[in-house]
């Protein structure tokens, strides 16, 4: 189906943009790749470790202000040409922004999360607040010394990717690298979930004593799935990086968080293929909301969508916190079940 | 790290963090005034993150939920409070504000009630996670709703000391040249009698008892004859109650805006762990203790900063007390 | 055989001013049926609890093969030997049967993270086995029809086999079940009966609290029996049968 969009997206200019009434253009489809990478990162810590994250933003927002400040700031901070502008930088910045953000997740969630109950939720919360607010406040450092991430202007002027000389642009070349990625991201989450590690997971969700007492250290491994979860989102964030070329504060913030949050539950938590449904969805309300909404009032709909999603979000989790897609398969065995001649006896 | 070690370390790191604070404080120049200045909006601010802590420890204990929507109640207090006040009503003032502070206390206890009924009750035996998701999202909601109603923009409320003098603003004193303004006697004032009557209620009324029967065992209190349904509809009322509260008396110091939940919110978790969340008083000197020490690190180096050392006690909290600093009660618990 | 595998020696724990487990002195050695019996309420899955791990010991020690296996945690305990089930069944309601029994495996077992996201060769083929080894408990237990069945579908006396197939997956030395003949009919308990001694034949030691007289009579070696936290016999059945003082805690329990 990738194959498709990105095929049908090259052959005609307007493309999907004309299909769906310039609702939906091959740019949402990008960012629906991005985000589908990082909810993909999310269920394996929601779905099977049981925790949440209210603060997965941040982590996407580390992995995009690393490639962002060593690529666009590398002359203040003083990083040589050869390296600044070599085409196989960027690539090596996702990487390392990988592993950073992966060894930060690992001191923090480690002691956090041998602790009984909720705590890696509300810990996750204060950490994306806080990280957004170094965003936004330059680390702390004033910006006539050393500026960093730009405060509240952000970042501007990230470089795209290239391959040698071969520029991973414009949006259409772009595409396949981000569906690339979400789509490996996806099988090599599937090969966790349907393994002894992934076992050990369902396990320790189920019940944490039992899970103990037959062998499985728990905590770690809820601290390496925590971690891994922010790998993907950093990943997804420093492609974000060189998508958008410029990076701003909100971008990454608690109410980003949340809708990362509402993605993962509407895709159902614990499924890894409802992972790119959900982000999709909530894209097309979004967007949705955007198109009618223009016709109502003037102002900006960002408090409706924001409205809008905590209603779906606590919707969801009543009736059907396994996911819409689990939902609604439930819902129509339930329905052929009662369909179903009476004569079988 | 050994058994020792873990119970001193709180201490090194308090001691470290004084050292700290005092250096950076000298770089500047602050005198003895500065850091009581700042210990003063400290405590002023720890009051409020006291009463939100309060809040979330009373659903806490009798549900067991951990209620992320309890900052919306206090944004909700003193939004609602500063709406009313502005419209052109033919009272004086100082009823127009009884009337603006009575309408924002009911309708906010009402909202709670609401959010009980309609989120938590239908959900009442979806795992924690679940249910932790949902006050997320009710928080949204609520946080949404107020910037659609109410716009981006600051509100305002005049300083309750404003309608009994002729004075435009606030009432200043200056004990020892540090500045106190009266409303922070307010704010002290209503949370002293929130904290007694929640006290007086919670141990020598029958119904104080049998909510905290729920919290401890909730299948003997309902053999007991008594309703954990509606206890839970009453501890979410309480808190929202206690909510309101708070964000009328801060309203005036604070200029009321539609994301303030969410700051409150944290703080107020951060202080009722320092209290292990079981204990109220706990939670309440875990509140103005967070509101100096926070005062204190943002004086002394960048107020932009102000909310990350929040976020820096809670680590270090979790880390090295996970039951709470007042909480005696060891971790025996494995697992 | 003189060294015992499991070893009680003054073992206490107390909850506030309560002493669930009171200076609790018992050895169990190798290949052994033993019984835990006493009323309700006397500590025996407290005992249990401490024995895996989930309680730290308040005074006393708990040896295992001559090691003291004070303060680890229940996984490390696990890996060392000693498994067990629980009175309410806590079985995982998230997976299969099949899957039930592979997961116990374990600790025994080792593919990781990157093993398992990159599927290497080692990874599947330590799949396969797991697989294989996950059949043959669950045909010896006797549930070979239910293997892809969720957890859940099974009846109540089934679901406890099955925990029973999960616990022995992880190779235990030592076997601890609890109650396992609560709930189960006549017919269910003689079939458990059997079995427990067959997996006594494979060379695990096993520790049974129980409340089925029939069951403990029927298997037990020795018996120790508890009353508010205290031994007050430790014995082959038959001296324990007549004496005083279990007779005076349990009066009335015949069945």
């Amino acid at each position: 189906m990738v194959l498709f969009i990105g095929l049908y997206e090259t052959r005609t200019e307007a493309g999907f943009s004309s299909l769906t009434n310039g609702i939906i253009t091959f740019d949402t489809i990008v960012r629906v790749g991005l985000l589908t990478t990082v909810v993909v990162g999310l269920n394996l810590l929601m779905g099977f470790a049981g925790q949440i994250s209210l603060g997965q933003a941040s982590f996407y927002g580390l992995g995009a202000y690393f490639t962002g400040i060593l690529t666009a700031r590398a002359s203040t901070i003083g990083l040589p040409p050869f390296i600044a502008d070599g085409w196989w930088w960027p690539w090596l910045l996702m990487l390392g922004g990988m592993i950073v953000t992966g060894i930060f997740a690992y001191f923090v969630g480690r002691p956090i999360l041998r602790l009984k109950g909720h705590y890696l939720g509300l810990a996750t919360l204060g950490l994306g607040v806080v990280i957004a607010i170094l965003f936004r406040e330059n680390f702390g450092i004033s910006p006539t010394t050393l500026s960093l991430t730009g405060g509240g202007d952000g970042i501007a002027g990230v470089p795209r990717l290239r391959i040698g000389s071969f520029e991973l642009w414009p949006v259409a070349r772009y595409y396949y690298l981000v569906w690339i990625v979400a789509i490996l991201g996806i099988i090599l989450a599937l090969n966790i979930v349907n393994s002894r590690v992934g076992r050990a997971l369902r396990a320790l969700n189920a019940s944490d004593i039992a899970a103990e007492t037959i062998g499985i250290d728990t905590s770690h491994y809820k601290t390496w799935v925590f971690v891994i979860s922010t790998m993907y989102a950093s990943l997804a964030g420093s492609l974000y990086a060189h998508f958008q070329s410029a990076l701003s504060p909100p971008t990454f913030d608690f109410v980003a968080s949340l809708e990362i949050v509402v993605m993962a539950a509407v895709g159902g938590m614990a499924s890894i293929w409802g992972a790119p449904f959900g982000v999709a969805v909530i894209f097309s309300i979004r967007e949705l909301l955007r198109a009618r909404m223009h016709l109502l009032l003037d102002g900006s709909t960002g408090a409706y969508e924001v409205v809008a999603f905590g209603l779906i979000l606590v919707l969801i989790m009543i009736f059907t916190p396994d996911g819409v897609l689990k939902g609604f398969t439930n819902l129509i065995a339930k329905l052929s079940a009662k369909l179903r001649p009476r004569a079988q006896l | 790290m050994s058994a020792i070690a873990r119970k001193l370390t709180p201490f090194i790191i308090f001691i470290a963090l004084i050292v700290v604070i005092i250096f950076l404080g000298n770089r500047r120049d602050f005198g003895p005034q500065q850091y009581g200045q700042f210990i003063l909006d400290g405590i002023r601010g720890g009051t409020i993150y006291a009463l939100v802590a309060l809040g979330l420890v009373v659903i806490h204990n009798v549900t067991g939920i951990v209620n992320f929507a309890q900052g919306a109640f206090v944004m909700l207090g003193a939004m609602i409070t500063a709406d009313v006040y502005s419209r052109e009503w033919p009272i004086g003032d100082t009823p127009k504000m009884i009337v603006a502070i009575l309408i924002a206390v009911v309708v906010t206890t009402i909202i709670g009630i609401l959010f009980e009924r309609l989120a938590i009750y239908p959900a009442r035996n979806a795992s924690p996670l679940t249910l932790i998701i949902i006050t997320v999202g009710a928080y949204i909601v609520l946080q949404g709703l107020a910037l659609i109603y109410w716009g981006s923009g600051a509100q305002r409320l005049p300083a309750f000391s404003t309608l009994f003098s002729e004075n435009a603003r606030d009432t200043i004193y200056r004990p020892l040249g540090i500045v106190i303004k009266e409303q922070s006697f307010w704010i002290w004032g209503t949370a002293a009698i929130a904290m007694g009557s929640l006290a007086w209620f919670f141990n020598r009324t029958i119904l104080g008892k049998a909510l905290r029967a729920c919290a401890i065992n909730p299948k003997a209190a309902r053999l007991m004859g008594i309703s954990p349904n509606r206890m839970s509809m009453l501890s979410f009322a309480l808190a929202a109650l206690i909510g309101a509260i708070a964000g009328v008396v801060l309203a005036p110091a604070t200029s009321p805006i539609y994301d303030m939940g969410l700051r409150l919110g944290l703080k107020g978790f951060v202080a009722a762990i320092i209290g292990g969340f079981v204990s109220a008083p706990a939670a309440v000197i875990g509140g103005i203790f967070l509101g100096i020490i926070e005062n204190l690190a943002a004086g002394v180096t960048n107020s932009g900063l102000k909310d990350i050392f929040a976020f820096i006690i809670l680590i270090l909290v979790l880390l090295y007390r996970p039951q709470g600093i007042l909480n005696n009660s060891d971790v025996t618990e494995k697992v | 055989m003189s060294t015992p595998i499991l070893e009680l020696d003054t073992l206490t724990r107390t909850f506030g001013g309560l002493i669930a487990v009171n200076q609790v002195s018992s050895n169990i050695m190798p290949d052994q049926i033993k019984a835990i019996i006493g009323p309700n309420g006397a500590g025996k899955t407290t005992i249990y609890n401490l024995i895996t791990g989930i309680y730290t010991v308040s005074s006393g020690d708990i040896r295992f093969m001559g090691q003291s296996i004070q303060g680890l945690t229940p996984h490390e305990i696990a890996e060392r030997g000693i498994t067990r089930t629980f009175q309410n069944i806590k079985l995982f309601d998230n997976m299969s049967v099949l899957e039930n029994v592979m997961v116990g495996q374990h600790v025994r077992t080792k593919a990781g993270f990157l093993a398992a996201a990159f599927r290497t060769k080692a990874a599947r083929a330590e799949e396969q086995l797991i697989q294989k080894t996950a059949i043959d408990l669950l045909d010896f237990v006797g549930l070979s029809s239910y293997v892809d069945s969720p957890a859940t579908d099974l009846p109540f006396g089934l679901q406890r086999k099955l925990e029973i197939a999960r616990a022995l997956a992880s190779q235990p030395k030592l076997l601890l079940l609890d109650e396992p003949a609560a709930g189960l009919n006549n017919t269910e308990s003689q079939e458990l009966i059997a079995l427990v001694k067959q997996i006594r034949e494979r060379g695990v030691t096993v520790l049974l609290v129980e409340h089925d007289m029939h069951v403990v009579m029927g298997l037990a070696d020795e018996i120790l029996v508890l009353d508010y936290g205290t031994a007050i016999a430790d014995a082959a059945p038959t001296i324990v049968q007549n004496d005083k003082r279990v007779i005076a805690a349990y009066l009335g329990e015949e069945e």
